[in-house]
């Protein structure tokens, strides 16, 4: 697996060459690549080499080698239910996701649910932009097959792997539970926002409650999957309304603990990963690239997009997440 | 490798250990599994099933269930 920026020429090239691609970009470098066997998503946020950086004249692009094949496919919103009928046995697959669509909102609400989710990996990312765009422009995802760019939806790349090849993934989540472990969150009904919380058993309004102990909400809730940190990050508090909006649902009944503090974001990445980047792939969350101030700064050599969201099966905050392949 | 039984799954939703070294996905469907036991602890017969399902499907979560 090849990480690499490119110019739209050199990635143009790599296409039309039959190379098997997942590709971040801004918007019109993304629409003037020619049709082929890669899914792209818009970003201008990334992970390089030389630490984190905003790039608008090149594209990211991770050519997937030693695969076997690949099939770029949309899905609507309607559709992504449907996403494990495109796996292939043994394979994994990519999937990219507009932010502030219906069908972000669709994937982070049900794909828990979703019928033979697990059967092989699924990892991918929320399309974004810059955040001086906001209001101005929408995130995009591009199928390469058609080369059509979609504000919804969703693009995937179903990959196959050789006989005897395989594939992992897994998380790095530089939080925990546990700045106060006495105290937990559990949502009696699910969803992008919330009023009401039960703190240790006693219900208030979780925006008055963050407010008056002076919360920290650029650290995120975090719960526990059996050992499996899944964050969910704050977006905003209105105290007026008296209402939270996150970056992905809360699940009713879970119980949340707000993370401990982070003093550097970039070492502590740096230091849970292995030197085994270059070959993986792998992207991280803006919210660590802005909290953690990372532009400029290395976390290692898991190089990547900055994204609004990343996806290992489910919807995840403030997460690298990685997918390595394994040759026969 | 032997299939996993309904009782073991059940054992293991009912527990709320740290399954550090299982596969990402193991983590996250047992994790959603114990949550929805603890919030209807009748259903943890269909979700044990559930749990089953997904083992007797997938060779790499009969393999993390089988070394818990």
């Amino acid at each position: 697996m090849k990480n690499e920026l490119l110019t739209v020429a050199e990635a143009a090239a790599r296409i039309e060459a039959g190379a098997i691609m997942s590709i971040a970009g801004d918007a019109p470098l993304l629409a003037q690549l020619p049709k082929g066997n890669w899914i792209g998503g818009t970003s201008v946020y990334f992970v390089t080499d030389a630490g984190g950086a905003v790039v608008r004249d090149k594209v990211f692009c991770t050519t997937f080698e030693g695969v076997a094949s690949a099939t770029p496919a949309y899905y609507g919103a309607d559709r992504l239910k449907a996403i494990s009928d495109g796996y292939k046995r043994g394979g994994f697959t990519v999937l990219l996701i507009p932010a502030f669509s219906g069908a972000h909102t669709t994937f982070a609400l049900e794909a828990p649910m979703y019928n033979d989710l697990f059967a092989q990996p699924l990892v991918g990312w929320i399309s974004g932009i810059h955040l001086d765009d906001l209001g101005k422009a929408k995130p995009m995802v591009f199928d390469g097959a058609t080369g059509t760019g979609h504000e919804d939806g969703a693009v995937a790349l179903h990959v196959s792997l050789p006989e005897g090849a395989s594939v992992s993934t897994d998380i790095v989540n530089i939080f925990s539970q546990g700045n106060d472990a006495k105290t937990t969150f559990t949502f009696p009904e699910g969803g992008f926002s919330a009023k009401n919380v039960s703190v240790n058993g006693e219900t208030v309004n979780l925006a008055q409650y963050l407010t008056e102990n002076n919360i920290d909400t650029r650290l995120p809730l975090v719960a526990n999957y059996a050992g499996a940190l899944v964050n969910v990050s704050v977006q905003a508090v209105d105290t007026d309304a008296g209402e939270v909006a996150f970056y992905a649902p809360v699940v009713p009944g879970v119980e949340y603990q707000m993370a401990s503090p982070v003093a550097d974001y970039a070492g502590t990445f740096a230091a849970n990963l292995t030197d085994a980047g270059d070959g993986q792939y792998s992207c991280n969350c803006i919210l660590n690239y802005l909290y953690g101030e990372l532009e400029g700064k290395s976390t290692g050599t898991f190089t990547g997009p900055v994204t609004f969201g990343e996806i290992a099966y489910i919807l995840l905050n403030q997460t690298l997440v990685k997918l390595d392949i394994k040759a026969a | 490798m032997s299939a996993i039984s309904t009782t073991q799954c059940e054992q293991v939703l009912l527990s709320s250990s740290d399954l550090s070294k299982a596969s990402l996905a193991t983590r996250i469907l047992i994790g959603r599994l114990r949550n929805e036991v603890k919030g209807a602890p009748d259903s943890l017969g269909e979700k044990a099933a559930e749990l089953v399902k997904f083992a007797s499907e997938n060779d790499y979560a009969a393999n993390d269930l089988a070394n818990l």
